[in-house]
């Protein structure tokens, strides 16, 4: 326990550990003496070799009079990495979810904005993989919505997605 | 954690209401905050009275310190408001504010510049404890002088002096707590004080 006071007196103590040592010194007078005979030491060989045995003493009995204090613990901005990484996950589910709603995959499993959006080029090969007869009633419905709505789950992108596939109707 | 930080828990701890950890502060900074107020205030009495005065006017004070600067760097604030208040209070003139500020308390290391403020007694006190602080270093292992000389004088850290030493850091921990016991057990017969007059 000495050696862990002494380690303190230091600072080369983790927080909680110091915490612990701190409440052993409320509760140990013995541990008290100690601290007191190690800051002397330092003290001493700096040159302030003063001694006033009852000082503190003197100090402690007049603070028996005063109230004990009980000011709110500050509080201190403490850094939360796994909110911050929670808060991009769920940022993510949340545009994903949204946008899987309102771009719902084709029957045979490919989703229509993925497709044109990453592959416009390939368009021009295999248009007819892309959609079916019985989808263009549903797509201009779309198309007037999204005309209503003016956005969507990623701005910018639905104008483009919406030329691509208005071509790709057009050739099939 | 640093020295300021060891100082800013035993606030915290002051401030959810354990008075003993103030006692501690004021063991750990007492010499220091006598040596700064000697120099404004003559009478060793005196002295004494205007530093227990700071500490009881630091711990009222104590639960709106937020630790935006150091401890002792606020502490002495208190200091030398509280002299210079004495000495108005006597009547007598207080140093100009350039003459003397916070700054200079923390950088304030001279002692040759220190009148002598000892009564006979407490001369006799401190040159004993002098002396044998001194015997006592002289009789260390030459490892253990070096740890304890680079941390308390030379204030580097356990990281610093293991480098120094070309050691771990366990060792240097081992070395600077050996010297201080060894130095301890001879001051030991100085120090001891009258149950009453502990705290």
């Amino acid at each position: 326990m000495k050696e862990k006071l002494s380690s303190l007196l230091d600072g080369d103590v983790e927080p909680a550990q110091a915490d612990a040592l701190f409440e052993s010194l409320r509760r140990d007078p013995q541990m008290r003496r100690q601290w007191d005979a190690y800051c002397l030491i330092g003290d001493a060989l700096r040159g302030e070799r003063d001694h006033r045995p009852d000082f503190v003493a003197g100090v402690m009995s007049r603070l028996d009079a005063e109230p004990t204090l009980l000011a709110p613990k500050p509080r201190r901005p403490r850094p939360r990495p796994m909110m911050a990484i929670a808060a991009s996950v769920m940022g993510v589910v949340a545009v994903g979810a949204v946008a899987y709603t309102m771009y719902p995959s084709t029957p045979d499993g490919v989703p229509v904005a993925g497709v044109v959006a990453s592959a416009p080029a390939e368009t021009a090969t295999a248009p007819v993989q892309l959609a079916t007869q019985g989808d263009d009633v549903h797509r201009n419905y779309l198309f007037v919505h999204q005309a209503m709505s003016g956005g969507g789950p990623i701005p910018g992108s639905v104008h483009y997605v919406r030329t691509v596939s208005d071509t790709r109707g057009d050739r099939r | 954690m640093s020295d300021r930080e060891i100082d800013q828990v035993l606030v915290e701890r002051v401030q959810r209401g354990d008075k003993q950890a103030f006692g501690l502060l004021v063991s750990k900074y007492q010499r220091k905050l006598h040596r700064l107020l000697s120099r404004l205030i003559r009478d060793p009495a005196e002295v004494e009275d205007v530093a227990q005065e700071t500490f009881i006017k630091a711990y009222r004070a104590l639960g709106s310190f937020r630790g935006e600067s150091a401890f002792y760097t606020w502490l002495y604030r208190i200091g030398i408001n509280t002299a210079k208040n004495f000495l108005v209070s006597q009547g007598r003139r207080a140093p100009t504010s350039t003459g003397f500020d916070s700054t200079e308390a923390e950088t304030f290391e001279d002692a040759d510049q220190l009148r002598d403020v000892n009564t006979p007694e407490r001369l006799l006190m401190t040159q004993q404890i002098g002396e044998t602080v001194e015997e006592a270093m002289a009789a260390l292992p030459d490892e253990l002088r070096t740890a304890i000389m680079l941390r308390e004088l030379e204030g580097l850290s356990y990281e610093e002096i293991a480098g120094i030493m070309e050691c771990p850091i366990g060792t240097v921990r081992s070395r600077i707590f050996r010297a201080r016991e060894a130095i301890a057990e001879k001051l030991r017969p100085l120090l001891d004080t009258a149950p009453d007059k502990r705290w």
